[in-house]
């Protein structure tokens, strides 16, 4: 009998269009990055999340990010916002400590401004060793819609 | 036809129990074994200190879970979980509809690993 091979990379694409959340309408939850673990002995000060995993809001006026970072020392990691890929890049979140919160951006105006895209950096210590551990989920529309299930087999 | 799927693609976390004291893996990732008879998980576990992880199970959401297996340290190579829907309920090794993994810390923790599930 043959046996399929799923791979996550090409299910979370098909789920959430290569990092293109749905038009408006129906929630929608993508893994925006899974969990991943950066180290680094110093002398690295910044990393950048690659520009192909960008989230492109394009047809969102609201996001939901969960932010979960268990691990972090000598390094922040900074949420931040364009209306293009050239930037200039606006600084929705810069977190420090070891955190579980919900970060809401609005393309409607107030403190959150998303233009278009969102990414993540760390900024790491250049003189230290620094570590980070965190994943990020966005959803956009109300939340209450987001239907959310485990993965069928 | 049977299917391989990963539960977790490689990974690392790392934290402390008095910040993060429990990492359980999202729900959209939980694997939906309900159209399988058997399954075999593959762990590599490169290393677990400071903690717990947990395989474990339900039948539906909300239900009580059931621990398959778990780890508290590495491991040198990879080991296999047998499950099987034809064993009675609440079995160790009874196959449950839904699969995911949990971590839990009891001091500063980190864990590295790989979970896949092969079901049939």
């Amino acid at each position: 009998m043959a046996t399929t091979y799923m791979d996550r990379a090409a299910m979370l694409q098909a789920q959430a269009g290569a990092g293109k959340v749905s038009a408006g309408g129906s929630a929608v939850k993508y893994h925006f990055q899974p969990w991943l673990t950066l180290s680094a002995p110093g002398g690295t000060d910044d990393v950048i999340q690659p520009c192909r995993h960008w989230l492109d809001g394009i047809n969102e006026s609201t996001l939901h990010m969960k932010i979960e970072m268990t691990y972090v020392t000598n390094a922040t990691l900074v949420i931040e916002a364009a209306l293009s890929r050239e930037g200039p890049w606006m600084q929705c979140a810069m977190l420090t400590a070891a955190t579980y919160n919900m970060l809401v951006m609005s393309s409607e105006g107030g403190a959150m401004t998303f233009g278009r895209y969102v990414r993540w950096r760390v900024d790491g210590h250049a003189a230290n060793p620094w570590e980070v551990c965190f994943q990020l989920m966005v959803t956009s529309g109300a939340m209450s819609d987001a239907k959310l299930a485990p993965r069928k087999a | 036809m049977g299917v391989v799927m990963e539960l977790q693609p490689w990974m690392t976390l790392k934290g402390s129990n008095t910040t993060t004291p429990m990492v359980i893996q999202e729900l959209d990732e939980w694997i939906d074994t309900s159209a399988y008879k058997t399954g075999v998980l593959q762990a590599e576990i490169l290393k677990v200190s400071g903690g717990t992880l947990y395989i474990e199970g339900c039948d539906v959401q909300g239900g009580s879970f059931t621990t398959h297996a778990f780890y508290t340290v590495g491991l040198s190579s990879a080991t296999l979980v047998f499950l099987n829907k034809n064993v009675p309920y609440g079995a160790t090794n009874r196959l449950s509809n839904l699969i995911r993994w949990k971590f839990e810390a009891t001091s500063s923790w980190e864990a590295s690993f790989r979970l896949t599930l092969i079901l049939k």
